[in-house]
This record gives structure tokens, sequence and C-alpha cells, in this order.
């Protein structure tokens, strides 16, 4: 009996162990998963149409390459149909990314050579009859860190004004033909998705 | 002792980590977890995890190895969020993972690039060979 009990504490003892040593491994695994630095958004707005030119950027921090697949969605509604119009490029090639799609989003493969960073751009047009637009930040609970930058401009065609956007804006400028607004962020990690709307300037 | 640690150390080994980046746009890891079994190179197990597919089953997607092709049988569903187990019975024909190191790719139907997961001594592995850790625990 006592032996059997000191055999049954060290085959706990040694699954301690092996549960140790297995945890070991796995947090000292290098990363799978690019680090997302920032982004940076210009959203051009007209009557009846939303275009969204966009620069995501991307760092590697360990020491083998980096594979990864992207899902890049939409807030798809009756207001917002799905785009028209997606282009996704690498900024470093200047390549057309192969995409996969549904009615929700795309996706695309990011490479990123070890200790480096990699950007893409995307670009989509998409019919905003309701003249709204949203743009979809999920929500931070789950990240595993905030963006160290987020820059996002608005650009609004004289004959319109910007009615409402969810996030404070920092400043805007006149350019010809147009108003721009500007909001930038730096350890961003927001709580809700970035919604603008606008109408007829009165 | 050595009996109980084998059977420990069946299936158990390699885990992988991701983080999903939860912001616009979201990184993909669709296979989530690999075990493997140290008596037996075709007793392996892959978790898939299905973020978001293209597709509402996995028919025709297919798995290579360093020496192997295999398709996953037809008519599995995948719902959004869902964890798939893949094990032999789920496959067209018999695979086997070396215990070595492997590098596992995961393709869709249309032969597009989906995941892939290393271990041991393959090029870019994400986790050691099982081996290393009964090693060490032999040694104990």
């Amino acid at each position: 009996m006592k032996s059997g009990k000191t055999e049954q504490g060290r085959g706990a003892h040694l699954t301690m162990l092996l549960l140790f040593f297995c945890s070991f491994g796995v947090e000292n695994l290098p990363s799978q998963t690019p680090i997302f630095l920032g982004e940076d958004l210009v959203i051009y707005v007209s009557d009846s149409l939303c275009v969204l030119r966009g620069e995501y950027h991307f760092l590697n921090p360990g020491t083998t390459p980096i594979k990864t697949r992207l899902y890049y969605p939409f807030p798809v509604s009756e207001e917002l149909p799905f785009p028209d119009r997606v282009e996704v490029l690498s900024m470093e090639s200047g390549a057309l990314l192969p995409l996969l799609g549904d009615m929700r989003g795309v996706s695309f493969v990011l490479e990123i050579d070890s200790l480096s960073q990699s950007s893409i751009y995307v670009e989509y047009w998409q019919t905003a009859e309701y003249n709204s637009f949203e743009y979809i930040l999920t929500t931070t609970q789950k990240w595993s860190r905030a963006l160290e930058w987020a820059t996002y401009e608005i650009h609004v065609p004289e004959h319109l004004e910007l009615e409402y956007c969810s996030l404070a804006l920092d400043t805007s400028w006149v350019e010809i033909e147009k108003m721009v607004y500007f909001i930038s962020r730096e350890n961003y990690a927001p709580v809700k998705n970035f919604e603008i709307k606008w109408g007829l300037k009165l | 002792m050595k009996q109980m640690s084998r059977s420990l150390l069946l299936g158990l080994f390699v885990l992988i980590p991701w983080q999903l980046v939860q912001t616009n746009p979201i990184a993909l890891k669709f296979i989530s977890e690999l075990q493997l079994d140290a008596q037996d190179p075709e007793g392996w197990t892959i978790e898939l995890n299905v973020v978001w597919s293209p597709d509402s089953t996995l028919d025709g997607w297919f798995i290579t190895t360093n020496n192997d092709t295999v398709f996953l049988d037809s008519g599995i569903q995948v719902s959004e969020g869902a964890y798939l187990v893949i094990q032999n019975d789920n496959l067209s024909s018999t695979l086997s993972l070396a215990m070595s190191g492997e590098t596992i790719t995961l393709f869709n139907s249309s032969g597009q690039w989906m995941d892939a997961l290393a271990y041991g001594d393959a090029e870019h592995a994400e986790a050691p060979s099982p081996l290393v850790l009964m090693l060490k625990e032999e040694q104990r």
C-alpha cells in the first residue's frame, strides 16, 4: 500500500513536471503571428460612395519568417453593401495579393521575413446610399496589444459636410474643393467601431 | 514508472500557441493544436479552429507533409469559430507523422495556402520534437 501511494505521488509529481515542460515550451516558442504595429487610413466620401485607402504595418520580431493568412472583414448591411471593388497590395513588392472571399470579407496571405516589417495597402469602394460609413475596430478585450499608432483622414467634398464622427477629431484643414479631418492616436486600443455620417451642406 | 511516463507523453506535446489579432484585419490560424502519439506515427490528432472559411465544407481541402499529400474526407461541415478534430479516420488515405519533425501544410480545394505548422527538425519549426521532451523525461 505504502509503495502504491509513493508510486501515485511520483506519478503526480511527474505529471506536474510534464505539464511544466509543455507550458515552458509553449511560452518560449517563437510567435507565428506578426505584431500589428499601426494603420494609416484615408476615407474619401462622396454623395453615395465611400472609398477607403489603408496602409497596415506589421512586424515580425522573430528569427524565423512568418507566413500567415489574414482576414479583412467589411461591415456589410442593408445600408452598406459589400464593396464593389477590393484590392490588396504588398507595399514592398507592389504586387496584388490573391484574394479569397465570402460575402463579409476577403482573405489573403501575408509573408514577413525574420526581424522585418511588412506593410499592405488595401483599397475598397463601398456604396453608401445612406451617407454613412463604418470601419470595423473590434473590442480591445481580446487584443494582444494596442496599435502603436493609428491615423485616420476623412476627405469631404465642399458640397457635403461631416455630420458625425465616432472619434474625436484632432484637426482639420481646407484643401481644393474639400475639407480634410484628421484623427491621430497612439497606443490605441479602440472599444468601438469607427463610424462617420455626412450630408448635404445647407 | 516508465510505462506511466509514456502514457502521459502520449498525445501531448506539440501545442502551438497563437493569438488572434483582434482588429481589422484579423490573423487566421487554422491549425490550433497538434497531438502526436509516441507509439504510433498514425495516431496523431490535428485540431482545426475555423475562425473564418470561404467554404461551408472542407471538401477538397488537403494536407501536405514532408513526404505525403492527403485529402480530407468530403462532407466535413464547418461553422464559424468551430473546432474540428482531424485524425486519420477523416482522411482519404493514411498519413504518418514523424516524431522527429514535419511541416504540415493545409490547403483549400483551390490549392491556396491556408496554414502551416512545423515542429522538430523541420525548417522554421515552431515547436520542438516530442522526442526532446521524452529524452528529458527519461534522463530524470
